[in-house]
Formats: structure tokens, C-alpha cells, sequence
């Protein structure tokens, strides 16, 4: 998980297997009760046949009880007498049968709960890692891309260890016990079993691949499938501007169509297979009639014995069968784990460096010194850039759009590191402080204005969830957002619908104003704040900025080059 | 399956279905619709079921013949006497040889009807699924822009791909399963009367009493499965959140907060899950707790017969085994009602998007729009948002073919509202929207969108490759005609430098771009297309000035052929239209050339227009 370059490399098998294990292994004490309750039910299934035995052999028939567990069941009182002795039997059967359904539903819950724990665990680690991404790492993923390997694939390395690795544990724990318990019981008989096992592992064998095969290939299908739907939905207002929605249609119904194909080829693998498997477990269980009647005819052998083992040879097929089909799953599950993995892999490329420590609070010096950075390797955007700010300036950038105006602000807040050179606070190397305390001084307004889906007040009290009415009026004010809200139904109180889609443009970008002028930072970066404001608005905006800012360094981004006026410098790029 | 002249059709199909229809669907009618479009399928499933009834049914046989035939020495009875007779061999080894290749065959019959019942349910319910997901989809993608906004993209994702499944749910826990366990209950009292009446009777009441044990704790199970459904979706929308706010969590160094309730939402939800668990596990466990008693009792019952001689070992491994296949049978049923509560939440939610009457739809039959050159004519038009709040108010306004007309106003105005009238993302509240001379809403919505191209302000762009993008209304245009348009549209420039150039990948909603970048290359889509009128909201709001101006020369060289709505708040882009138009409070406040607003502009005195307008 730790090496940089290991999200290129496809996960393997044994790396999947080792990575789900390892999660689980941070859940012990839910592990240990799934284990535990896991053996319950292999004790308890080993039991099952025991009381018919006895009910045959002894209860019906009256031949007297023999062997070790005849001694236990001698020791009961009532046994004695034929009656007494069915009655144990048929109260033993409840007793089994409770004892499964219990061990059954402990097993259950707890497998639930590991699920659960493991996926969760496994999700906050992503939603961590994504929130550290920078928003250049983030900005070449699609939303619903990243929203579906949060809440959906993190669940795969679960799958992996409740529907394969535990199955596969108590189809060897099972298998052993059983043919133990056949060995002691008949010898010839448990023989002529397992004469069928070298041709059952032979199909296993052959159909494992299959199984394997057709597993990826449907973990594939709903993957496009999801895929196919999220990037339609996505772009719904261009689909919708160049009436392009049969299309989509078209691309959803084929998508839904090879999933069902492979889905169906899946099952077709299974059920083959269980043709298979099913019949060779009935040619063992008619060899065993065949020669177990043979020797219950002469005597050899009692009736009840025979029926343990008939319900003991069917016992045996399905753990071989189970391990087959959990190969399966974690290659099911091989799709989703392989996306998470590939996320977490991605280490976010600005990080704490180690030996970090807390920015001390800011006067406002602003220094770039031979600054060469930009997003994709080969292709800077800004290049040996110099450039001082000094505190309590407010400064305008001008230039041409696609310069790197943005860019060069970026690297203010650390959302970008330069590749040459260094960005300095206050003659503070940024990379020698903590992001927390860096971001915590630093107010911005950028400019795609995410708001989030609660209330207005909630909004602008973003980055201070404490902040008083007054101070909220305040900053709404200061950023000429006041009049259209007190205009509202719910005035402060009016919750903003998903990304603030029932306000105007213009409307977001003030909100996103006074959410930054809250806080009062020492520096403060608006990126084209006014681009969807009318001039009118825009001027009383400037003009309240460049009052209430007053010696603190802020940094205004226009492609206008009259905003420049009300700055004290106009700092042009390019 | 694939031929593609089928999938038209079956694509095609649920769309009327969905969009003519006025009344509203119940979660049941939705399901029953989805279900019995096949009912051929159903009919096989159903055959298949009843053979597979039969066969397990058979299975204990053999055992019981070998135990008490073979291995005792009760004597057949006539009619088995009368079949062992008929074959070619004699004698009790002879039987016991033909007894367990008897067997073999029933397992190996009973494996191959059992794929095949197999396959047919899944294709038929997990067909039904996919069906439903086509059909929620060409819903979904055709909702009105305002309520698409509104609504986050995973969660109508969801609705598609994890709710549909409930009909898969109902289909196999609510319909196919309890059919399977009534075929067996039947069948195996059907064929344990001859052993004997009064046992059989006691194995029956097992049945209504363990599915009375199940239902006593389906309250609790119930209200579980709607917790389970609203934590999923409050987390769900949680991650949305935090992914479309990201920057400004960074940016505020909020992570810590929002960590923290993920974490707490996270164990709600594991919570939840256990209750249900543990739940459904009780549930279980009380109709189980009800079947091994009864189980108990026959057990108890039979082996006294058993031992006093009424009954032989052989009928008694036969009751056994019956009784083993129906507790099996009714295990499944246990869960039948917590799993039709779940599946009825997840297909409640699919129904309220297909009961949402379509706000912008078509009108059965409507033909396609003659924009003829592309007049459009804008007559007392009131529309909005929501009831009651009008954003216009009795907007009149006549574009000319080839006429370039520009909108200007303060934030708030309407002007994108008034935009959006055009291509009919919007349908008036009174008044009329013409194109052609024909009202849109009474023309096909296809027509009348191929008919007017967007540039809107914050473009969407695909998640391909720039050339894609640009061809994106007209996907058959060549290499040159997108260079073409690029160039026109002043993105050719940055497009050349990109490594890849025109085959360049875009990221999630064009982040790898910049602003002004996304917004040339939407103009560039918009010039390709054939489109008689072109709106524009803001086309130069990310631009310099240096590109701003290259692209009104572009517009000013195309004037006169096609009409052209420019919503702009600078007046250099305003002054290349024939006549520009000045939107307040939603009622035009004015309209004239130019020259004339800008001199009206002056007059009021708003400096920045004046300054903006001098070239």
C-alpha cells in the first residue's frame, strides 16, 4: 500500500488475499467471535447425524448401547428403557438443531458486523486520503467516480474474507473432522469416499478457472455498468442541450445487457459445476449404499451407522464445492478492491513534510522566488517566477486567461507545491510548516463557489461553525450579500439547494465572499470574485473590500483590467 | 439479444410508457408491470419448479427401499413388487445395485433441472432489473434541468443501479420461493398419506406455525430495513458533500470536522446493520425453534410406531427426510417478510422518480420544428422556479432571423432564466415561446434543441476527448470542421499546445482546464453544430480581453446567419449585436442599438460600462 508507483501494478491474488487479512486483523475481537462461532457450527453440524444413530440402532431395534459416547448416553437418566431413549433422542435432535440455529445466527451477525467494521474502516482511510488529495489530484476524477469507491468498492476486501476466506477455513476444518470421524467409524467405507476425491479435485480443478473467469468478468460488467450510468448523469445538461439522450439510452440498455450476459455465464459455471460435483457426490453415495447395504445385509454393520455415513458423504462435497466457489468470489470482489486499492495508492502529493511545525500567526509577506510549477509534468504554467507582497498590500493580478493567475494563488494555500523555487510567508518556507495551520490563516474565495447543502448562515459560518449572527450579518454585508438575503423566504435561515443550485451565479459567488471575510485572515485570495456580478454591485463590492482590508494583504485575481484601479498595485502576468 | 435494431425498439418502448402516462404508478403496479412482460418466462419458471418439487420429493426413496427391502426383510409393496418384477435381474443384491444407480440418476436428474430452473430465474429476474434500470434512466436523464440540478448525481446513480434490484428481490423471495415451498408442502403430503395419516397431519402443522413465529417479530425487521436505507443514504450524500466541497474543506482546514462525521455516520450505520442481523437472526431462530419441535414430536411419535412395528425404519428415514427438506423450504420462507419490506422501500423510491410527471415533455406525436432561418419570438412570457415567484414577468421579445441581440442587466435580472426559455429547459408559467413562428411546446423537444445551441455559463463538458467534446452536437463533423470551429471559438491556440492536442482527455466537469479553456471549447461545440440560433450566457465572463475580442470578431464575421442571444454584463461584448436589450427585475427596462444603451449607460452614470464600451 505504501509504495508510490504500486497503484500501476494489477493486484494479485495472493496480494488481495494478504491485504484482506490484514484489515480484518485490525477488527480482532469481531474476527475472534466469527471464528469461534464459525467452529460451533462445524461442532455442531459433525453432531447432527448422531441422534438418529442412536434413535435406529438402540431405540427402534433395542440393541444395547456401545462405544464411548454409548457410556454418555448411558449415564442420562431414563435411558435405560426403549422408550426413555427415544425420548432423549427426539429432545437431543431439538437440542442440535437449536444449538446450529443459535451457532448459525452468532455466526451471522458477527460475519455482518466484521463486514461492516472492515468496509467502514477501509472507507474513513479513503475519505481521509481524499480529503489530503490536492485539488489537482482530485480535479481528474469524476465525483461519482470517487463517491462509488468510497461507499461502494470498499466493501470488496469484506466480501473477500466473509464470502471466501471464512467459507474456505470451514470447508478444511469440516473436511478434516469429517473424514476423522468416518475413518473411526468404518474403514473400508471411508475408502471407497474418498476413491471419488481425486476426480472431484480433478473438476474443481477445471472449473475453478471457469468459475474465476466468468467471477471477473462480472465484477467487470457492473463496474462499466456504473460507470456508464454516472458519466450520463453527470453531463445531463449537455446531453439535454444536443438532444443527444437516445444515445444514452442506448448506452445504459447495452451496458445492463452484457451485465445480465455475464451474469448469466457466471451461473451457468456454478450451475454446471454443481451438476458435476452433485453427481459424483451421488456416485459416492451409491457406492456407499451399494457396499454398506452389502455388509448390513451380512450383519457387519448396523443401519444407523450406515445412515451416519450416507449424511456424512453428502457432508463431505459441500466444503470441496464451497472452497471452489470462494475462489470465485474474491475474483468477483478482484474489480472493486483493484479501484480502491488504486486510489489509495495515489499518495497525495502535498503532505506534511515530517518534521513540520506550526505556522506562526501571519503578518502578510508574500514572497515567490524562482517559482516554476504547474499540473501536468513537462507542461509548466508559470516559470522562474519572482514576485514580493508585502504586508497589508492589496494587490490586483491582471493578465490573459490561461496564464497561471490561478496557479500562482494555488500556491498561497499549498493547494500546488512549486517544482523549482519556493513560496514564502512572512520569509517562512511553506513546506517547512503544517497545511492545518498554514490554510487555517489564509482566507479564499475561489472561483468555482462550492456551497454546501445547508443552511446560508451555515454557509458563510463555514470556516468558523461557532461564529455569532451578528459577525455573519456582518460579513454578509461587507460582501453586498445582505439585501438578496434578507430578500428570501427563510432570510440567513434558507437552506441552499445541492452545490447552491437554487441561487444565481452571482448570488453563490457573494455568499462565498462573506464566507471567506468571516474569518478576518491576515491574507485573504479572491479569484475573480466578481466575474458573475454586474458592475454595479461589483464597485460597491471592491469598495467594502478595500475598507474592511485595510492593512491586511489581499490578493485579488481579474481578467478586467479596470478592477485593478481600486488596488494600490496592479501586478500584470505575461 | 444484441441486434441492435431490437434494442431500439425495447428502448424505445418504456419511454412512451413512461412519459404518456398520467397516472400515478404504485410501487406494486411498477413491479407487476416489470414482472409479467414475460410470461412465458414465468411459465417455465413455474414448470421447471414443480419437476424439481417432484424430483427432490423422489430422492429419500431408494434409502427407504434399500433399508427395509434390501437390508430388512419387509416384503414390497405390490405395485413395487409388480415394477422390480418387470426388470431383468432378481434377487436383493440384484435390487440393491439397481436401488443406488436409481439414486445416482435422481441426484443427476434433479442437478440438471435445477440449472436450468436456475438460469431461467435469474435471466428473468435479474433481466426484469436491468429493465427497470433502462426505463428509470430515460426518466432521469430527461428530468427538467432545475430538478436535475437539484438532485445529487449518486443519488439518482443508486436509484438506477442498487434500488431496481428490489423487483429481483420480490420476484425470488415473494413469488418464486413461497410457489417452491407450497409445491413441496403439497407434494409431501401428498405422497406421506400412504404411510401414514395421522403423522403426516403433524408434520403439516409445523408449517402455519412456524410462519406465525416469523411474523411476530416482521414489525421490528421492517422499521430496520428503512433505518438501514436512510443511513446508507445520509452517508452516501455525506461523501457527495465533502467530494463537491473539497476545495473549500482544504481551504478552510475543516478535514478534521468532516472526518468526524463520516466516522459518526459510518457507526451508526454498523449499528444498524447488527440490530438487523440480530434481528432477522430471532426471527430465524423462532419459526426454526417451532419447526425442530414439531420435528421432535414426529421423531418422538414415529419411532415409538417404529418400535411397536407399526411403522417401518425405512418410512421413518422417509418422514425425516421430508421433514428436513420442508423446515429447509420454510428457513427460506422465514425471511420472506423483512426481505418484501426491504425491497419495498428501494422500489418505493424508483417509483417516485416514474411518477414524477415529466416537466418538459413532449406531446404524443409531436412533429419536429421548422425554426425557418430562425426567427424567435418571446410573447409575454412569465416563468420561474418555484410557484408563485415569477423570475419574469410578461417578457415580450422578437429576434429576427440573423439578428444578434444582446442581453444586459445586474446579477439576479433573469437573464439566464430568459436563456433558458430558448432550447426549452424551461417551459413558461403564461405566455409563449416561438421558434419559427411555432409554439415549442407544441413541436418534438428533439427538434427544437437541434434547432438552438447553448453555451451556458458553467459548461458541462464529457468526459472525453476535446475533439468528442466539440463534435458533441454533431458527432459526424470532420477533423477540419472541429479545427474550424476551435479556431472560430479562439481555443485552437491552447488546444495546439496541449501535449495530445485535440485527442486530450478531460477530466470531471473539464477541471484539467481552466475556466475560460471550458468555456472556448463549449462556444466551439455550439459554432459547429447546424443550429439556426445560438444562445450564449456569458460567453466571455472567463475570458481576457485579448480573446474576448478575437471572439466577438468571430460572432460579428457570422452575422446575418444565424440569430444569436448573447447574455452579457460587459459592453465589448455587447456592442457587436444589431440591438441590445437591458433585463431589470425581470421586465425589460429598455432596448435599443448600441450605441444608444451605451449612452444611456453614461447618462446614469455607471462609469465601469462607460470605460468597458471605449475601445
Amino acid at each position: 500500500m505504501s509504495a508510490p508507483n504500486a497503484g500501476d501494478r494489477t493486484l494479485g491474488k495472493g496480494d488481495l488475499l494478504r491485504w484482506s487479512m490484514r484489515l480484518a486483523a485490525k477488527q480482532p475481537a469481531t474476527l475472534g467471535a466469527v471464528l469461534l462461532a464459525t467452529l460451533l457450527v462445524v461442532a455442531v453440524e459433525l453432531i447432527k447425524p448422531w441422534p438418529l444413530k442412536v434413535l435406529v440402532d438402540n431405540g427402534i431395534s433395542g440393541k444395547p448401547l456401545s462405544g464411548a459416547a454409548g457410556r454418555i448416553v448411558e449415564a442420562l437418566p431414563g435411558t435405560g428403557s426403549q422408550d426413555g431413549l427415544i425420548a432423549w433422542c427426539a429432545a437431543a435432535t431439538v437440542v442440535v438443531f437449536v444449538l446450529g440455529w443459535a451457532a448459525t445466527t452468532v455466526a451471522a451477525v458477527s460475519a455482518v458486523a466484521l463486514s461492516q467494521r472492515m468496509t467502514y474502516a477501509l472507507a474513513g482511510e479513503l475519505y481521509d486520503h481524499l480529503q489530503q488529495m490536492s485539488p489537482t489530484e482530485r480535479g481528474r476524477r469524476r465525483t461519482g467516480d470517487l463517491l462509488r469507491r468510497v461507499v461502494g468498492d470498499t466493501g470488496s476486501l469484506a466480501t473477500i474474507v466473509v464470502a471466501a476466506l471464512i467459507p474456505a477455513l470451514t470447508a478444511v476444518l469440516s473436511l478434516g473432522a469429517t473424514l476423522l470421524i468416518m475413518w473411526r467409524l468404518n474403514l473400508p467405507l471411508t475408502l471407497l469416499t474418498l476413491a471419488v476425491v481425486p476426480l472431484l479435485g480433478l473438476t474443481i480443478w477445471v472449473f475453478a478457472e471457469r468459475m474465476e473467469r466468468t467471477g471477473h468478468r462480472v465484477g467487470a460488467a457492473y463496474g462499466d455498468l456504473y460507470t456508464t450510468v454516472e458519466e450520463r448523469l453527470s453531463t445531463v445538461p449537455a446531453i439535454q442541450a444536443f438532444a443527444r439522450e437516445p444515445e444514452a439510452d442506448l448506452a445504459v440498455w447495452h451496458a445492463g445487457e452484457s451485465t445480465l450476459a455475464a451474469t448469466l455465464s457466471a451461473t451457468r459455471a456454478q450451475v454446471d459445476f454443481k451438476i458435476v460435483v452433485g453427481t459424483a457426490a451421488a456416485i459416492g453415495t451409491a457406492g456407499v449404499l451399494l457396499v454398506g447395504g452389502w455388509q448390513a445385509m451380512s450383519g457387519s454393520v448396523s443401519v444407523g451407522t450406515l445412515l451416519v455415513f450416507i449424511s456424512y458423504v453428502a457432508a463431505l462435497y459441500a466444503p470441496l464445492a464451497a472452497l471452489t466457489y470462494s475462489s470465485a468470489a474474491v475474483l468477483q470482489a478482484t474489480a472493486g478492491a483493484q479501484r480502491v486499492h488504486e486510489l489509495l495508492s495515489q499518495r497525495p502529493s502535498i503532505v506534511d513534510a515530517p518534521n513540520a511545525w506550526p505556522m506562526p500567526p501571519i503578518r502578510g509577506d508574500v514572497a515567490f522566488r524562482g517559482v516554476t510549477a504547474g499540473y501536468e509534468a513537462g507542461v509548466p504554467v508559470l516559470q522562474d517566477l519572482d514576485l514580493t507582497i508585502d504586508a497589508g498590500e492589496l494587490v490586483t493580478l491582471v493578465g490573459p486567461s490561461g496564464i497561471g493567475k490561478s496557479t500562482l494563488v494555488s500556491l498561497i494555500p499549498r493547494f500546488l507545491d512549486p517544482w523549482k523555487g519556493s513560496v514564502r510567508i512572512d520569509d517562512i518556507d511553506l513546506r517547512e510548516v503544517t497545511i492545518a495551520s498554514l490554510r487555517g490563516q489564509i482566507g479564499i474565495v475561489p472561483q468555482d463557489t462550492a456551497l454546501l447543502p445547508v443552511s446560508i448562515a451555515e454557509n458563510i459560518a463555514f470556516g468558523e461553525p461557532g461564529a455569532s449572527d451578528g459577525a455573519i450579518r456582518a460579513a454578509a454585508r461587507l460582501a453586498q450579500a445582505d439585501g438578496f438575503i434578507e430578500e428570501l423566504h427563510d432570510g440567513y435561515r434558507t437552506v441552499v439547494g445541492e452545490r447552491g443550485a437554487t441561487l444565481s451565479g452571482g448570488q453563490r459567488q457573494r455568499i462565498a465572499i462573506a464566507r471567506a471575510l468571516l474569518l478576518d485572515p491576515p491574507i485573504l485570495i479572491l479569484d475573480e470574485p466578481a466575474s458573475a456580478l454586474d458592475p454595479e454591485t461589483e464597485g460597491r463590492l471592491l469598495a467594502a473590500l478595500k475598507q474592511s482590508r485595510m492593512g491586511k494583504t489581499t490578493i485579488l485575481i481579474s481578467h478586467r483590467p479596470q478592477s485593478g484601479e481600486f488596488s494600490g498595485r496592479s501586478i500584470t502576468l505575461g | 439479444m444484441s441486434v441492435a435494431a431490437d434494442d431500439q425498439k425495447t428502448v424505445g418502448a418504456p419511454l412512451t410508457h413512461g412519459l404518456a402516462t398520467q397516472k400515478p404508478f404504485s410501487s406494486w403496479s411498477v413491479f407487476c408491470d416489470t414482472a409479467f412482460q414475460q410470461p412465458r418466462a414465468w411459465a417455465r419458471v413455474a414448470g421447471l419448479s414443480i419437476v424439481s418439487a417432484g424430483l427432490a420429493l423422489l430422492s429419500p426413496w431408494p434409502v427407504k427401499l434399500i433399508v427395509d427391502n434390501v437390508i430388512g426383510d419387509k416384503p414390497l409393496g405390490e405395485r413395487s413388487q409388480n415394477l422390480v418384477d418387470a426388470l431383468p435381474f432378481s434377487g436383493d443384491h440384484a435390487l440393491l445395485v439397481f436401488l443406488a444407480l436409481a439414486s445416482v440418476l435422481l441426484v443427476f436428474g434433479h442437478a440438471v433441472i435445477d440449472a436450468s430452473l436456475t438460469m431461467r430465474s435469474v435471466r428473468l429476474s435479474q433481466g426484469m432489473v436491468f429493465e427497470l434500470g433502462s426505463r428509470l434512466f430515460a426518466q432521469l436523464q430527461r428530468r427538467s434541468l432545475t430538478v436535475h440540478a437539484r438532485t445529487p448525481v449518486g443519488d439518482s446513480v443508486s436509484r438506477i443501479t442498487g434500488d431496481t434490484w428490489a423487483v429481483d428481490q420480490l420476484a425470488n423471495r415473494a413469488l418464486i420461493g413461497p410457489f417452491q415451498t407450497l409445491l413441496i408442502v403439497v407434494g409431501a403430503a401428498w405422497a406421506l398419506k400412504g404411510l401414514d395419516p395421522q403423522l403426516t397431519l403433524a408434520v403439516l402443522l409445523i408449517a402455519p406455525i412456524a410462519v406465525a413465529a416469523s411474523l411476530t417479530l416482521g414489525g421490528s425487521v421492517r422499521r430496520t430495513a428503512t433505518d438501514k436505507r436512510v443511513t446508507q443514504a445520509t452517508l452516501q450524500s455525506h461523501v457527495q458533500q465533502m467530494l463537491s466541497a473539497a476545495p473549500i474543506i482544504q481551504g478552510f482546514a475543516q478535514e478534521r470536522r468532516f472526518s468526524a462525521r463520516f466516522r459518526a455516520i459510518a457507526n451508526e450505520s454498523v449499528r444498524i446493520e447488527r440490530r438487523g442481523v440480530v434481528l432477522s437472526g430471532l426471527n430465524e431462530l423462532a419459526s426454526g425453534f417451532a419447526s425442530a419441535c414439531g420435528l421432535a414430536l414426529v421423531l418422538w411419535l414415529a419411532a415409538g410406531k417404529t418400535a411397536s412395528g407399526a411403522m417401518t425404519v425405512g418410512s421413518l428415514l422417509v418422514f425425516i427426510a421430508y421433514m428436513q427438506i420442508i423446515q429447509t423450504q420454510l428457513k427460506s420462507f422465514a425471511g420472506v417478510f423483512g426481505a418484501v419490506q426491504t425491497a419495498r422501500a428501494g422500489l418505493d423510491r424508483v417509483t417516485d422518480v416514474l411518477n414524477e410527471a415529466p416537466e418538459i415533455a413532449d406531446i404524443p406525436g409531436a412533429p419536429d420544428i421548422d425554426p425557418k432561418g430562425g426567427a424567435v419570438h418571446l410573447d409575454r412570457v412569465s416563468v420561474g422556479y418555484e410557484r408563485n415567484t415569477p423570475v419574469l414577468h410578461e417578457v415580450s421579445l422578437a429576434l429576427d432571423p440573423g439578428e444578434i441581440v444582446a442581453v444586459i442587466g445586474p446579477s439576479g435580472a433573469g437573464k439566464t432564466t430568459l436563456a433558458s426559455l430558448l432550447p426549452r429547459f424551461l417551459d413558461p408559467y403564461a405566455g409563449v415561446v416561438r421558434l419559427g413562428g411555432t409554439d415549442v411546446r407544441q413541436a418534438s423537444l428533439r427538434s427544437v434543441r437541434r434547432a438552438v445551441a447553448v453555451v451556458p455559463q458553467d459548461p458541462v463538458l464529457m468526459p472525453v476527448s476535446i475533439a468528442e467534446n466539440i463534435a458533441y452536437g454533431k458527432p459526424d463533423a470532420t477533423r477540419d470542421a472541429i479545427a474550424e470551429a476551435a479556431r472560430l471559438a479562439a481555443a485552437d491556440g491552447f488546444i495546439d499546445q496541449l501535449p495530445e492536442g485535440y485527442e486530450t482527455i478531460v477530466g470531471e466537469r473539464g477541471a484539467t482546464l481552466s475556466g475560460g479553456q471550458r468555456q472556448r471549447i463549449a462556444i466551439a461545440r455550439a459554432l459547429l453544430t447546424d443550429a439556426p440560433v445560438l444562445v450564449f450566457d456569458e460567453p466571455t465572463s472567463a475570458l481576457d480581453s485579448g480573446t474576448e475580442r478575437a471572439l466577438v470578431e468571430a460572432l460579428d464575421a457570422m452575422r446575418g446567419q444565424r440569430t444569436m442571444l448573447i447574455i452579457a454584463h460587459r459592453m465589448t461584448t455587447a456592442a457587436v449585436a444589431d440591438r441590445v436589450v437591458v433585463l431589470r427585475d425581470g421586465r425589460i427596462a429598455g432596448e435599443g442599438p448600441p450605441e444608444r444603451m451605451l449612452a444611456s449607460a453614461r447618462m446614469i452614470g455607471d462609469a465601469d460600462w462607460v470605460e468597458s464600451a471605449t475601445p
